[in-house]
């Protein structure tokens, strides 16, 4: 089968996550490259439909885009799966594809339609599906977070539980209180911090004195590091450290280098034009191409599948 | 029994009756057993569950209503009412938030803490801040004193599956505990006087006293449910009588009076006085708190006062 035969509708039809690995599997045979560059692309299409649809009136409110820090959520999401209890941020929204794959009750919740995945009750900023979860105040939960992982150690089960951080969160104190109690109580709990260096507009030089790595260790907890721009290492990582917390059942944290290529938020970035171009001659998704050697047929693809969402809800 | 052993006994009831129930808190284990005794003996029957937990008010009460939302059935104790404030992101932006929010998920789990002065605790132990808690929606606010079936209102609070905030009051820990037909009720009352916590108590003895010395029916009321607030308990008293006093040990504007207040817009001729706390920080000093505060002579004055009227 070839990636142009993908009938959308089948594909928006099966996006419960693990039924859309299936499904690409039989596309991409044993190419687990192209299937990741197709998730990367999903998200990043996504995102820029999005900025689109608010340009346009289509929806109101806001959104945090994730263009440029997709492979993080491909690379994590490898090794978790839905019994996993997952807390993200204001910039979720990469990560519940890579849970789950709803983009279509993704992107109507977002339009804030019933058909929504919280009923339109949550939009872009407060999601939940099974066990996965966001919510729009940095760092607000991370104690739940350590909480339902203390849960599952209680359950005697290997899930684990997941919460992504950024750099700006490394400000807020309840993310030290979350911490040490996870410390304290061994929750088998990982802790992803997205460095992308930058906090709304605010540069991490006048955000974060001292490093992120010394305050983790601090706490006794396993520390690792990687970058975005190395893929391979970051897939790596993610899978040592996954496997580390499931069965040690002890908390771990993982700071991955990012740059965040969009803006914070719809339109509000100041940085230069000349940093952002720096940035975009960067991006992982072209060196992914490269790799993979793809035609643009996976970028076509996609494009298709994310307009033919993207109609229906401004119909 | 008293106020303090009746929550002991309860705690220690639920925790042999749900294996799945934790309590968390700080300094809560023995030999120790809380710095009121509340959870005395618990962590030395049910240690695994009876869990000591750093000085991180936001943190245990995300922490708790993380393990509620995975499973489990969880009690959070905040050693004073005051500390509570430092939960209180946790509270408005998260837990309250989240049943509506998430697809109407379970979360089975009580906050439970002390407020109230009368002991010289001074400006930072001996507060009432509960009515900032009570304008949060989907957040049930409750109040327990000694008239109240402590015991139904732990259970039914763990069985609502949605986040509880349980008010003790601290001055009645030491107190044996009464019924609700203990309360002073006549049928043709001249004023009737609400409250809630510990105040109530200082209610009682007024009223009690005033019967004696100037012969005037006072009935006392305690309400439970501050938020959602019994306003339906107060629109039927309504029809009792006209004058009513609220007595609260809250301070400022936007409290429990003002809600007892509102709930008898529309009736005809309604007299009342509003007898709270001081619009400044409590003194340390036993006098000047107990002249501040809620007291006897403040009351029976007001009595005095709405009885003229």
């Amino acid at each position: 089968m070839k990636l142009s035969q993908i009938n959308t509708q089948e594909f928006i039809n099966s996006t419960v996550k693990n039924q859309y690995h299936d499904y690409l599997q039989k596309i991409f045979k044993t190419n687990f490259d192209e299937k990741r560059y197709f998730e990367m692309f999903l998200i990043r299409t996504f995102e820029k439909k999005l900025l689109e649809a608010f340009n346009k009136g289509y929806i109101s409110g806001t959104t945090h885009t994730y263009i440029g820090q997709e492979c993080n959520s491909v690379a994590l999401f490898e090794h978790l799966n839905q019994d996993d209890i997952v807390w993200s941020n204001h910039r979720c929204h990469g990560h519940f594809i890579s849970y789950c794959g709803k983009i279509l009750e993704l992107m109507a919740e977002i339009f804030g339609r019933k058909e929504g995945i919280c009923k339109g009750r949550g939009g872009s900023q407060h999601l939940n599906f099974k066990n996965f979860y966001s919510n729009g105040i940095l760092g607000g939960s991370i104690p739940q977070a350590v909480g339902g992982a203390f849960s599952l150690k209680e359950n005697k089960k290997k899930n684990i539980s997941v919460v992504f951080i950024g750099d700006g969160t490394m400000g807020e104190g309840i993310l030290y209180e979350s911490l040490n109690l996870s410390s304290l109580l061994n929750c088998p709990i990982l802790f992803v911090c997205e460095n992308n260096f930058i906090a709304q507009t605010t540069l991490i030089s006048q955000n974060l004195a001292g490093s992120i790595k010394e305050r983790v260790l601090s706490f006794n907890i396993k520390y690792e590091k990687c970058d975005t721009y190395n893929f391979e290492d970051l897939l790596a990582k993610s899978k040592e450290i996954t496997q580390f917390v499931r069965d040690h059942r002890k908390p771990a944290f993982i700071e991955i280098s990012s740059l965040r290529l969009g803006p914070h938020s719809k339109s509000d970035d100041t940085r230069d034009k000349q940093t952002l171009d720096n940035m975009h001659k960067k991006d992982i998704l072209i060196k992914l191409k490269n790799k993979i050697n793809s035609s643009d047929e996976i970028e076509k693809k996609t494009i298709e599948i994310i307009n033919e969402i993207y109609s229906k809800l401004i119909k | 029994m008293r106020y303090l052993n009746l929550i002991n006994n309860t705690l220690k009831n639920l925790l042999i009756e749900n294996d799945d129930l934790f309590i968390i808190g700080e300094d809560i284990i023995d030999p120790y057993g809380g710095a009121f005794k509340v959870t005395k003996n618990l962590s030395t029957l049910f240690p695994e569950r009876v869990i000591t937990t750093p000085i991180s008010e936001a943190g245990i009460i995300g922490f708790g209503s993380g393990m509620s939302m995975n499973g489990k059935k969880v009690i959070v104790e905040i050693m004073f009412g005051d500390f509570l404030s430092l939960g209180f992101d946790q509270i408005l932006n998260n837990i309250s938030k989240f049943k509506w929010l998430y697809n109407n998920i379970k979360m089975p789990l009580i906050i439970r803490t002390p407020m109230g002065g009368y002991r010289g605790y001074g400006a930072t132990h001996s507060q009432s801040i509960e009515k900032h808690f009570c304008g949060i929606p989907n957040l049930h606010v409750l109040s327990i004193d000694r008239y109240s079936d402590i015991e139904k209102i732990y259970r039914d609070a763990i069985k609502t599956e949605a986040p509880t905030l349980i008010i003790e009051n601290k001055i009645l820990y030491s107190k044996s505990q009464k019924k609700i037909e203990d309360l002073p009720v006549h049928d043709k009352p001249d004023i009737i006087c609400v409250s809630y916590g510990g105040v109530v108590d200082i209610c009682v003895e007024s009223s009690e006293e005033i019967l004696q010395e100037e012969e005037i029916n006072v009935s006392v009321y305690n309400i439970n449910s501050l938020n959602p607030f019994e306003k339906e308990k107060i629109v039927n008293l309504g029809k009792l009588s006209k004058k009513f006093l609220f007595v609260e040990e809250g301070c400022g504007d936007w409290g429990f009076s003002e809600m007892c207040n509102s709930s008898l817009v529309g009736l005809n001729d309604i007299k009342t006085i509003t007898i709270k706390g001081p619009d400044h920080p409590i003194p340390s000093a036993k006098n000047w708190e107990n002249e501040v505060l809620p007291n006897k002579k403040r009351i029976k004055e007001a009595i005095n006062t709405l009885y003229k009227l």
